[in-house]
């Protein structure tokens, strides 16, 4: 099975101290596949190391030790990063930029081709519902409006892989709606999903596969639909059931 | 990565800079700064003496010390033979004049009116001189002074606050290389601010030309001495900025830069220029090496000076004029150690940003 990331025994440890002798490992051996086309959905609690597996499946960190696979070619290799759409879990855009100048200047530096630029900005403008305050400042925007404006920002490349962390923070409910559809067609379209999120019923309602990290350790990874397969009888449990046991092993 | 990809990032963080600083109103604020001046050299006016003719073998010297004290002035100087007697700068007082005149020297003497009028100044100069004792003011005490310190103040907060991880994050995972952000921001802010002395320069040397009908070149090589000047110590903001991401740091942390480097400068010119005694080969080699590797402010003003032939109007620094008279001052090796400091300095910030974690 092709697979749009693998992770390979990655370790990163933080240096902390006077001499950097100290360290907090965040990840731990961490052996992780993720297939493509495939929605993932990456949970954890606090302090799991979520965030530190994005960082380095982005290249903004480099691993300690371990190697990571990025659309086939090691992540080191920033050239695949064209075909990547990222959300960050608390976006700050340039407040002094419009939502149309934004869109333009990250869609240069994610070097989409500048005759297309122009109406993939219209278009994306339209699909997340901002086409009508496009030449207002984005300092003008709910954090709402600005999650919409993070979402279309990802999809400007048409990406093969996607790095959603926590996107539906500050979403209404029309949004929430929005943030589906949008996975539902990316997934339609063969681009690979890694969602971090703590709204469960999100994971569930968009996610195929689901990864748990605790302590920096990955604990489980597996379909979803085997995750809610109840053990004691054929029936199905809510997915908090079956990550409560997982959660508990950090606090032993 | 290749080249075509850093330049349009580059094009793209000089554009995104612009931004920042006209809603940072940072371009405003200097902007006025810089009309203010520009009013200032428009309320001038200008009446009196015309430059002597000289010929080209007719050099300026030194009037006789006992006329120029009796006329009230330390130095005043001599300007050709015109006619029976010599014309001097002279004293703007009457007595001074009467002085000069009964020692059968023709006295030059203008009156600058400043502020439309408000207020009057008796210079003993020629007309072109007058303005260009202004224009010496303008470009060493308010440009290359406080404009330099002021600029590394204001401009200190670009790099920190594009630095911070919620914003630069998502910029760092675009397929660009990490350096190319970082020159593209410090290229901003340097052509931001040769706009801004551009401005400032060209509007004042207008103003005067329109107000006073003299226009004397020599003062916009300001412009590009100034920036120059502020892209060398600019760089050690932009490392500042990628250590720390903290615009207190960077403010205070490139101002007391540049008072240390002020300090290497002054006492090494005055170790060659004076020729102190008593210091140790070891303590000589230290501050050589320290002059030479670190960026050096007084050299440059020094440079600004000489290049508007600012002799006469204002006084060298005793020791940069000892260091010149005995021939031990290298303009061009300074200006290139100092612009080989910059270089360094920027290229150990990109490789810090390159390879830092995020």
């Amino acid at each position: 099975m092709p697979f749009a990331v693998v992770f390979e025994n990655v370790t990163k440890r933080y240096p902390t101290g006077p001499f950097r002798r100290g360290g907090v490992e965040a990840l731990r051996g961490v052996n992780l596949r993720i297939p493509r086309g495939a929605v993932v959905g990456l949970l954890g609690p606090n302090r799991a190391g979520k965030t530190t597996l994005v960082k380095l499946l982005l290249s903004l960190s480099r691993p300690t030790s371990g190697t990571i696979t990025r659309l086939d070619r090691p992540a080191s290799d920033t050239r695949t990063l064209a075909k990547v759409g990222y959300v960050h879990e608390n976006q700050h855009f340039p407040r002094y930029l419009t939502a149309d100048e934004l869109l333009r200047f990250y869609g240069s530096l994610a070097l989409v081709p500048s005759e297309a630029l122009p109406k993939q900005v219209d278009r994306l403008l339209d699909l997340v519902g901002l086409a009508d305050r496009r030449h207002e400042p984005i300092a003008r925007f709910s954090k709402g409006m600005v999650q919409r404006l993070g979402l279309a920002q990802v999809l400007l490349n048409e990406p093969d892989l996607l790095i959603l962390d926590e996107p539906t923070e500050g979403l209404d409910l029309p949004g929430r709606r929005l943030f589906r559809e949008l996975v539902a067609l990316q997934k339609k379209r063969g681009c690979t999903v890694l969602l971090v999120s703590h709204v469960l019923s999100e994971v569930e309602q968009v996610c195929d596969r689901i990864a748990v990290l605790v302590g920096g350790r990955l604990m489980k990874e597996a379909p979803l639909s085997d995750l809610l397969r109840d053990p004691k009888g054929n029936g199905t449990r809510p997915l908090e059931h079956a990550l409560q046991p997982l959660y508990e092993a950090s606090l032993g | 990565m290749n080249l075509p990809t850093a330049l349009l990032t580059i094009r793209w963080m000089v554009r995104d800079t612009f931004r920042q600083s006209l809603v940072s109103r940072l371009f405003w604020v200097m902007l006025s700064v810089s009309v203010l001046c520009v009013l200032f050299c428009l309320s001038v006016r200008i009446s009196g003496d015309e430059a002597l003719p000289t010929r080209e073998y007719e050099t300026p010297m030194r009037l006789n010390p006992e006329i120029a004290r009796q006329m009230g002035r330390d130095n005043a100087f001599a300007f050709g033979l015109v006619g029976s007697g010599l014309a001097v700068e002279a004293a703007a007082d009457p007595l001074g004049k009467k002085l000069a005149r009964d020692e059968g020297l023709d006295v030059f003497q203008t009156e600058l009116t400043l502020g439309f009028g408000a207020f009057k100044v008796l210079t003993a100069r020629d007309r072109k001189d007058a303005v260009r004792w202004l224009q010496v003011w303008l470009s060493g005490a308010v440009a290359d002074t406080v404009g330099i310190f002021l600029v590394l103040i204001w401009t200190a907060g670009f790099l920190p606050t594009f630095l911070d991880p919620n914003q630069v994050t998502v910029l760092l995972a675009k397929p660009v290389p990490r350096w190319s952000l970082l020159v593209g921001k410090y290229a901003g802010v340097l052509l931001f601010v040769a706009v801004q002395a551009s401005v400032f320069v060209l509007g004042t040397w207008l103003a005067l030309g329109i107000s006073t009908g003299i226009f004397d070149g020599l003062y916009l090589l300001t412009i590009p001495l100034l920036v120059v000047h502020f892209g060398i110590f600019y760089s050690f903001s932009v490392l500042l900025a990628v250590w720390t991401r903290n615009t207190v740091v960077c403010v205070f942390g490139s101002l007391l830069f540049w008072v240390v480097c002020w300090g290497m400068n002054y006492a090494r010119v005055s170790m060659v220029g004076r020729n102190l005694e008593g210091m140790t080969p070891v303590s000589r080699g230290m501050m050589e090496a320290g002059y030479w590797m670190l960026p050096k402010p007084g050299d440059m003003s020094l440079i600004l000076y000489d290049a508007l032939k600012a002799e006469g109007f204002s006084m060298k620094v005793p020791e940069f004029k000892a260091l010149q008279d005995q021939g031990k001052f290298h303009p061009e090796l300074s200006v290139l150690a100092s612009l080989a400091f910059a270089l360094v300095i920027l290229a150990i910030a990109a490789r810090e940003f390159q390879t830092m974690d995020y």
